[in-house]
């Protein structure tokens, strides 16, 4: 498809442009300038920070995007979130929530004057200040891009159910490189556009990781093209490093990538969903370190690896501070800002307004739109245990008809994630009311498959992670269900996601979002029948190394104690739950009554089973979890044979 | 015989919001009389959330020690000496005041075991008494 060369005014071009330079020009401050943030005097070793510590390469392509994005979304008014996968781009979006006011509103001291700006600059991967990543300080994100990988499926995660949102999201070329994101550019084949909003993906093809060239960077543009159409995407071409020329072609393919998401939606939504569309995606490449110094030390840095850090990471090296200074300077921030060291008023025109900022998007605050769940009373689900041991139950699949009932009740902010085990884990019941998600070719023989389920099915225990920490963070609520010895496919991707709520839970402006519940079953004492490989109970190891205000690890022995740490679970915000439960017919219990109290408590002295009423025992019986509840009862009862 | 649903209780308070006081800790877990704790997972992780309880140096956990294959339910637990019959043995071994009952209590649990190993290999199921086994409470 040919673009057009003038989506552009002349004068819109040069303020696009200028914006830009502003966004690049804040970013190279943040990782230099300790001091002189407006160059007022001429740039000396003392203006800059004694450690320099940050990531230019990324930075000038996600700013780029950035500006453009802001072009369409007040042009159209666009409700847009923006994910960076290459999180390591901080400079760059907090100089664009800095620009368009919101960071000022959050941070009052880091206020829009020269003052405020020098506290912008100092701030940046300083002690006590902010980090070098997207993290949660940052306004406007959900997603740090620290551990590379996980951007699209948190994309996809907080696009689902939110069909009035576009989700921009930049791959990085070298983090396309990892399992995670391979395998996340499938969301399209769950992604409904009759009811979930949309995902914009941007490749960030800029070359180059740390080091070395990347995958995607060095394959033929033929191959490139099939292997995104391949994937079911329409991808559009944006090539260049001509600032002028690549404004107009990405101004110019954000019109058409627009148009054709609006299309999709137009149609599905008034005819149906009818057939898995082709959603647009757009192929950026551009320099590492564009605009940046063309050469130092004598060596390539713009356009190659080397900047992906800190070009001239040694300042006092002679020359380096006069070639920070001209490339400060081309930038002509006294074109940029004001004498008060604000941005120019037809600048800051530019930014979209209130929550239409993505750097103020509610939905990137997730707890401001979070919603209770409609729950049923988890008590009608109880299995009748009339004395201990007396009933035969399997606690999961009774779990399952809670969870059925939950997902009844609410219908658009409550889905279920699971790699294919939903069935296995004895959550069948699910199926009484939904389907298992699928905008790919369904065949007459599928067992549930329709694409408006709320089960969300997909061989990867990465995906399922993103896309329910995606949910989550934008103001939802879900339930991962996993085989207890798989789930440590994603124990990085908890460790990320806990590090973040323990974060988001200090910063007053975040609002508290739903804890991330897993269920893990089909556990170690009960994969007899897989063997060795399916054996693997440490989630848990992994789990408790984590702060004690963001985990919560649940063993409930039966049935009854299975629902009311479920029904807890649902209730809960800002926590990791994990429970362990199992699926095969055991005995149960506690009745209902015996099992609120016992979840209350946590832990408890079972009477029943104890036979040292009023005495000190001569030894304690300890135990946590369904078959070592089991084993544990058993033991009693042999002792008591033995030993009366 | 105590049942833990929410593992940070054992967790000090100073740790974890959910974690007992030692207080309460003490009042359930004694200060100084042998527990025998039957884990779901590795036995490492009750030590970990224990060590500073009064009474860690007597809690003794059984759980998973990566001893697993393709065989029965309770072979699972067998192999991991989380079973039944290895409880009563530890409990005897840690009871000194069970008396001269003891050396034939041992014997019988080692010889069930022998039992267990023999059936499973030519039947492919547990024993009927292991799968058929209810609780029941003394008259
Ligand atoms: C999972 C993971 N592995 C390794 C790293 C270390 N790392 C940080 S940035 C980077 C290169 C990223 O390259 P790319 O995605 O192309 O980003 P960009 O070029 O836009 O900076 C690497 C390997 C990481 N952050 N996460
Ligand atoms: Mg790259």
């Amino acid at each position: 498809m040919k673009m057009k060369t003038d989506a552009l005014t002349p004068e819109l071009l040069s303020k696009l442009n200028a914006y830009w330079r502003a966004a690049n020009y804040l970013s190279v401050g943040q990782i230099y300038l300790y001091d002189n943030p407006l160059l007022k005097q001429p740039l000396k070793l003392a203006h800059l920070k004694p450690r320099l510590l940050g990531h230019w390469g990324t930075t000038p392509g996600l700013n780029f995007i950035y500006a453009h994005l802001n072009r369409v979304i007040k042009a159209h008014d666009l409700n847009v979130i923006y994910i960076t996968g290459p999180g390591h781009g901080g400079p760059g979006l907090v100089a664009n929530a800095y620009l368009e006011g919101t960071y000022s509103e959050v941070y009052p001291n880091i206020s829009q004057d020269t003052d405020g700006m020098q506290r912008l600059f100092k701030q940046f991967s300083f002690p006590g200040g902010i980090p070098s990543h997207v993290a949660p300080e940052t306004p406007g994100s959900i997603h740090e891009g620290g551990e590379l990988g996980y951007s699209l499926s948190h994309a996809f995660g907080a696009a689902f159910d939110n069909p009035d949102l576009i989700v921009a999201c930049v791959v990085g070329d070298g983090e396309a490189e990892t399992g995670p994101l391979a395998t996340g550019w499938h969301s399209n084949k769950f992604l409904n556009p009759v009811h979930d909003g949309a995902v914009l993906p941007i490749l960030h093809l800029n070359g180059y990781k740390i080091a070395g060239p990347t995958v995607l960077a060095r394959i033929p543009h033929d191959e490139l093209e099939a292997l995104f159409r391949g994937y079911g995407y329409t991808p559009y071409f944006v090539e260049g490093d001509d600032p002028d020329k690549m404004h107009q072609l990405m101004a110019a393919t954000l019109d058409v990538v627009t148009a054709d998401i609006r299309r999709i939606q137009r149609e599905a939504r008034a005819n149906g969903f009818k057939k898995r569309p082709s959603w647009p995606m757009i192929i950026l490449r551009s320099p590492k370190g564009w605009t940046g110094p063309k050469m130092a030390d004598g060596k390539k840095t713009e356009g190659s690896w080397r900047s992906h850090q800190v070009p001239m990471g040694d300042m006092s090296h002679p020359g380096h501070v006069k070639v920070l200074a001209k490339w400060l300077k081309s930038y002509r921030p006294q074109e940029l800002f004001d004498k008060t060291g604000k941005l120019r008023s037809e600048l800051a025109e530019l930014a979209p307004k209130g929550e239409r900022r993505m750097s103020a998007n509610p939905h990137a605050n997730g707890g401001l739109l979070l919603n209770d769940l409609r729950l049923p009373d988890f008590r009608d689900y109880a299995v009748k245990v009339v004395k201990p041991g007396g009933a035969l139950g399997e606690a999961t699949r009774v779990q399952g008809e809670f969870i059925r009932d939950v997902i009844k009740r609410n219908s658009a902010n409550f889905r279920v994630f699971s790699p294919d085990e939903t069935n296995s884990n004895r959550w069948g019941a699910v199926f009484e009311v939904t389907d298992r998600c699928s905008t790919a070719e369904i065949l007459p023989g599928d067992d549930h498959v329709a694409p408006d389920g709320r089960v969300m099915e997909v061989l990867s225990e990465h995906q399922c992670e993103g896309w329910l920490e995606g949910y989550l963070l934008t103001g939802r609520h879900g339930f991962f269900s996993c085989y207890e010895a798989f789930i440590h496919i994603v124990d990085s991707m908890f460790n990320q996601h806990a590090k973040w709520l323990d974060v988001a839970g200090k910063i007053p402006w975040r609002r508290p979002i739903a804890s991330l519940n897993y269920l893990l079953s089909s556990h170690v004492w009960r994969q007899d029948h897989n063997g060795f490989s399916h054996q693997d109970p440490g989630f848990i190891d992994v789990v408790a190394n984590k702060k004690a205000e963001i985990v919560r690890v649940y063993l409930p022995p039966d049935a009854n104690t299975l629902l009311s740490v479920t029904d807890h679970c649902l209730r809960s915000r800002n926590y990791v739950n994990v429970i362990v439960a199992g699926k095969q017919p055991t005995p149960q219990w506690l009745d209902m009554d015996a099992a609120i109290k016992h979840c209350t408590a946590g832990i408890g002295i079972w009477p029943w089973a104890s036979n040292d009423q009023g005495g000190e025992p001569d030894v304690v019986m300890a135990c946590c979890g369904d078959v070592p509840t089991l084993e544990t009862l058993a033991a009693v009862k042999l002792l008591r044979k033995h030993f009366p | 015989m105590i049942n833990v649903v929410d593992l940070m209780k054992l967790q000090p308070q100073s740790e974890h919001p959910h974690g007992l006081s030692d207080k309460d800790f003490d009042t359930l877990f004694t200060k100084d009389k042998p527990i025998i704790f039957a884990h779901h997972g590795y036995p490492m992780l009750i030590h970990r959330l224990t060590y500073r309880r009064t009474n860690h140096k007597n809690i003794h956990v059984r759980g998973f020690k990566e001893e697993g294959t393709t065989s029965t339910p309770f072979d699972m637990v067998v192999m991991n000496d989380l079973d039944r019959f290895h409880l009563v043995a530890d409990v005897i071994d840690r009871v000194p005041s069970l008396g001269p009952r003891a050396a034939y209590a041992k014997q019988a649990l080692r010889d069930k075991l022998i039992e267990h190993k023999q059936y499973i290999a030519e039947h492919g199921e547990d024993m009927p008494e292991i799968r058929n086994w209810k609780w029941s409470n003394p008259k």
